[in-house]
């Protein structure tokens, strides 16, 4: 092949590319809309452009320009001929069914599977025929469906006897398809309708009889009704019929047995009514008037329980009335209309009249035989019944109370009386019913000691409340009122005391215990005040801290004051008390090993550990009080006494105390509770001589040690000791320096030093020993004049103006 | 008021007198107590030098319980009780067995009300 050859080759290879690609995509987009046919025969077109067997330089060509174009197309190609293949398949398979069909309107199966297979074809490619196809066989099932549907619920309701009903629906069917089965299932139903017709009729009437309450006719007629035509409906009516029939016959037999008095017989026939018919009214009636006649009040209330009218509120009316039950019967009866009612009634009200003057008659034969108990017991109980009476509140109580009250105490059972008491103090707190239960206490603790702790709580709580305790008010021998409360409040004191002193010979611990809870109630007395005007109070009384103790558990709702008073309510109170009355030691011994968690309970520990601190501290154990004070220094910190307390006894615990180390440890201790300016004197003082001995031991620097000085000045500002310590340091310091320069050779830097210092000492010492050097020179005059004026000029340069060097710089012509 | 042994009484308990006894009533009683001997001379003797020291006595007024003064009990009329009692007795008209019974035999109101109930 020549050059052109080869040149008209290769552009024909590109003009076919073209054409081949323009096809190519045409081909695919034909595929797209499922035109298989379209798209193969583009496909066969382009494989025509191409020879199959080219030469190998157009091979070459092809294979740089078309890359694989011909590999796709063929790909494509054949891919489009299997799907072809495939939906033909379908649509043969689908109209080989159709040719099956035979054109039964009660078969739908074989179109459907026609249905399914032109679905697949047009599925896969798109032919209008087919298409066509599919709607129509569409249309053709929902048809048959259509009919069938019409058709089996029109037999459906002739099943249940509606044949009428069913009849409409055949005749649906009918406009569908004419089929024979289908006429003749309406013929056959057009002649059962007219029977249901007839029927339907029939039970019309035969409703109507079993409402006007003829319910034997109704059954018979029921029954020859549904002979000749049955459904349901009809069945179920004959049931209930039935029910109804024999409900009223075992009533009925009921009757007959209660009529010649066998009342087992009656009861039993009309439970069996009820049992057949439970809303028979009649026989629930009839049942409830045997009840009453077997005098069953409780049985024939139940039997009533839901019956209203009249007859029932009467018959119930009458069974309150067999059980007392008077109200009941007034309330039951005064819905009644009916004149011998109404005379009944009346006698209802006497009877109610009797019952209550009955009761009075019983309360006072009961207060005749002094049983108060059971006449206040009767009293309320005809209050409670018959509401509010003044006699018998007046009877209640100023009679049969105050008798009960004196029978109580009449009865010597102190034990009874303090438990009555104090059950009655409870529900109502007032000072008479405390009054009592303090006389009784009184006299029971001369029986059993054991009740001296309770005493002592309500005989203290009796004296705070003692101005308004109306047993020594309007005395009938004291003619005029000269009561001094103060000296019978000590006679009572004394009386506890005495009683407490017992103690003291026979059982010592018991004797501290009680001192230490009278001590607490006479502090309370103390600081509630005379008159009493704060504390903790239970209505109108103020109590002590036993008396509140012993109650805690009913008074949860009353919050302790934040004060010494209510400290002593807590559980820290008889410890608390000791300290405030400085038996500190006593205190330590009695104090609870308890964690304080209330803000009361709070102040109560910080108190006592004050007064514990102060206590060591009085016995020059300052180590023991370390921590009590640590505790309460927040409380300190707010107290003045207890701050001035504390530093006085700081001051003298100093003191004692001999060692340095102690010193020092003892006032920081003082000095971190107080800061006070003893405890920041002595801290500091101490501090500045620990470090005074490490600079003398050579353990610390001077500037460390001016470095802590200055520390410590902090905590005293001008404590003179530490000026003077500061003032000797720094003067050592600096001489120490200007000894290192000289002995450096370095005069004129220690000249400098020396200039520059604040210390006149240290200006006059290096201008000395300039001086003195000169002075030896000159003598010896192993110093020329210029190393002398040298000399001159420095010391000049540190002390201008020293009168004792004044001479020598004029010497030296300084000056 | 507590004659038990260990008891401290009441100066009043011992000369039996009310809290509004004048000197000559305890007086008087002082003498009748040493009499009675129920208590011993000298409780006697103590109670009476309380009950004229008024300070003593205003310990003893203390000492007694507080209870209210018993009033009369006022009785009420109970005459009405010697009435004869009214008996009531079950009303013929509400039991009705035999209009029950003749009813039982017809078709009754009863039965078109029920009828009317289970029918309609």
């Amino acid at each position: 092949m020549g050059l052109f050859d080869f040149i008209g080759k290769t552009q024909a290879v590109f003009e076919n590319k073209e054409i081949s690609q323009e096809k190519f995509s045409k081909a695919k987009e034909y595929a797209q809309l499922k035109k298989l046919k379209e798209a193969i025969k583009l496909a066969e077109e382009i494989k025509s452009l191409w020879k199959e067997n080219p030469s190998w330089r157009e091979q070459l060509v092809r294979d740089v320009v078309i890359t694989d174009l011909l590999y796709n197309v063929n790909s494509q190609l054949t891919t489009w001929k299997m799907r072809l293949q495939r939906g033909e398949s379908f649509a043969s398979q689908g109209k080989e069914f159709i040719a099956l069909d035979k054109n039964d309107p009660f078969d739908s199966t074989i179109l459907t599977q026609a249905l399914d297979s032109f679905t697949k074809c047009n599925e896969l490619l798109y032919e209008t025929e087919y298409v066509v196809n599919e709607q129509i066989l569409k249309d053709k099932i929902k048809r048959r469906n259509q009919f069938q549907s019409l058709y089996n619920e029109g037999k459906n309701q002739g099943k249940k006897g509606f044949y009428r009903e069913g009849l409409t629906y055949l005749l649906e069917a009918e406009k569908i398809y004419k089929v024979v089965t289908v006429a003749k299932k309406i013929k056959e139903y057009e002649n059962l309708a007219q029977l249901q017709t007839q029927y339907e009729n029939n039970l019309k009437q035969i409703k109507n009889l079993a409402q006007q309450g003829n319910f034997i006719l109704a059954k018979s007629q029921l029954q020859l009704n549904l002979e000749k035509f049955s459904r349901q409906d009809g069945e179920e009516l004959k049931q209930k019929l039935e029910t109804v029939i024999n409900a009223k016959t075992e009533y009925r037999q009921g009757l007959l047995a209660e009529k010649i008095g066998n009342f087992t017989i009656a009861k039993k026939q009309y439970q069996l009514a009820l049992s057949h018919l439970h809303s028979f009214d009649l026989a629930r009636y009839r049942l409830a008037l045997i009840y009453i006649k077997e005098n069953d009040y409780n049985s024939a209330l139940s039997c009533l329980a839901k019956m209203t009218g009249e007859r029932s509120n009467y018959l119930r009316g009458f069974c309150y009335l067999q059980k007392n039950e008077w109200e009941n019967t007034a309330k039951e009866w005064k819905q009644i209309n009916h004149d011998l009612v109404d005379k009944q009634k009346e006698s209802l009200k006497i009877l109610i009249q009797r019952n209550r003057l009955q009761i009075i008659q019983h309360i006072e034969n009961l207060v005749a035989d002094k049983n108060y108990e059971e006449a206040k017991n009767c009293c309320q109980n005809l209050t409670e019944k018959y509401g509010y009476n003044e006699n018998i509140e007046h009877n209640l109580s100023k009679h049969i109370q105050p008798a009960l009250e004196s029978q109580l105490w009449q009865s010597n059972d102190l034990v009874n009386i303090i438990n009555q008491l104090s059950e009655e103090f409870k529900n109502t707190p007032n000072i008479t019913i405390l009054h009592n239960m303090t006389i009784a206490l009184y006299y029971q603790v001369q029986i059993d000691a054991s009740y001296t702790e309770k005493w002592i709580a309500v005989w203290a709580t009796g004296l705070v409340n003692i101005k308004q305790n109306p047993i020594l008010q309007n005395l009938p021998w004291l003619s005029i009122n000269q009561i001094d409360y103060e000296k019978i409040k000590e006679e009572l004191i004394k009386i506890v005391e005495n009683i407490i002193d017992k103690y003291k010979d026979s059982n010592l611990q018991k004797y501290y215990q009680l001192r230490d809870i009278f001590r607490r109630e006479m502090l309370a007395i103390e600081l509630i005040g005379n008159p009493p005007s704060s504390g903790v109070k239970i209505r109108e009384l103020f109590i002590t801290p036993a008396f509140y103790q012993q109650h805690k558990s009913q008074l949860k709702n009353i919050n302790l004051t934040i004060n010494q008073l209510g400290t002593l309510f807590t559980d820290w109170g008889l410890t608390v008390a000791a300290c405030l009355k400085n038996d500190v030691e006593r205190g330590i011994k009695i104090k609870p090993n308890l964690t304080p968690s209330s803000d009361i309970e709070k102040l109560a520990y910080s108190l006592i550990n004050y007064y514990q601190g102060c206590y060591y501290l009085q016995q020059d154990s300052w180590k023991k009080a370390v921590s009590c004070l640590k505790i309460a220094q927040n409380e300190i910190k707010n107290n003045c006494d207890w701050l001035t307390e504390i530093d006085s006894l700081c001051q003298k615990q100093r003191q004692k105390i001999e060692n340095f180390n102690e010193h020092l440890e003892f006032a920081q201790f003082w000095y971190n509770l107080l800061k006070s300016s003893s405890s920041a004197s002595y801290l500091a003082e101490f501090k500045a001589r620990e470090i005074s001995d490490k600079v003398a031991n050579e353990k610390i620097s001077f500037s460390q040690a001016i470095s802590q000085l200055k520390e410590v000045q902090k905590i005293d500002q001008n404590n003179p000791l530490i000026l003077d310590l500061l003032s000797r340091l720094k003067y050592s310091k600096e001489a120490e320096e200007v000894d290192q320069l000289l002995k450096q050779n370095r005069f004129e830097d220690a000249v400098k030093k020396a200039k520059h210092s604040s210390n006149q000492e240290i200006k006059y010492l290096v201008a000395s020993i300039f001086i003195e050097i000169a002075l030896n020179g000159a003598k010896t005059k192993e110093l020329d004049w210029e190393t002398l004026q040298q000399l001159g000029r420095w010391a000049y340069d540190i002390c201008p103006y020293e009168p004792d060097f004044r001479e020598l710089y004029k010497a030296l012509h300084i000056i | 008021m507590f004659n038990q042994e260990n008891i401290t009484p009441n100066p009043y308990d011992i000369l039996e007198v009310s809290s509004a006894a004048s000197t000559s009533e305890i007086t008087k009683a002082f003498a009748m107590a040493m009499k009675k001997k129920r208590y011993n001379p000298k409780q006697i003797a103590e109670a009476r030098k309380n009950l004229m020291d008024s300070q003593q006595r205003l310990i003893a007024d203390y000492l007694r319980p507080n209870l209210p003064l018993i009033q009369r009990f006022k009785k009420q009329d109970l005459s009405a009780l010697n009435e004869p009692i009214p008996l009531i007795k079950l009303l013929p008209e509400f039991d009705g067995l035999d209009t029950a019974y003749k009813e039982s035999e017809t078709i009754s109101e009863s039965d078109k009300e029920l009828g009317l109930e289970l029918f309609s």
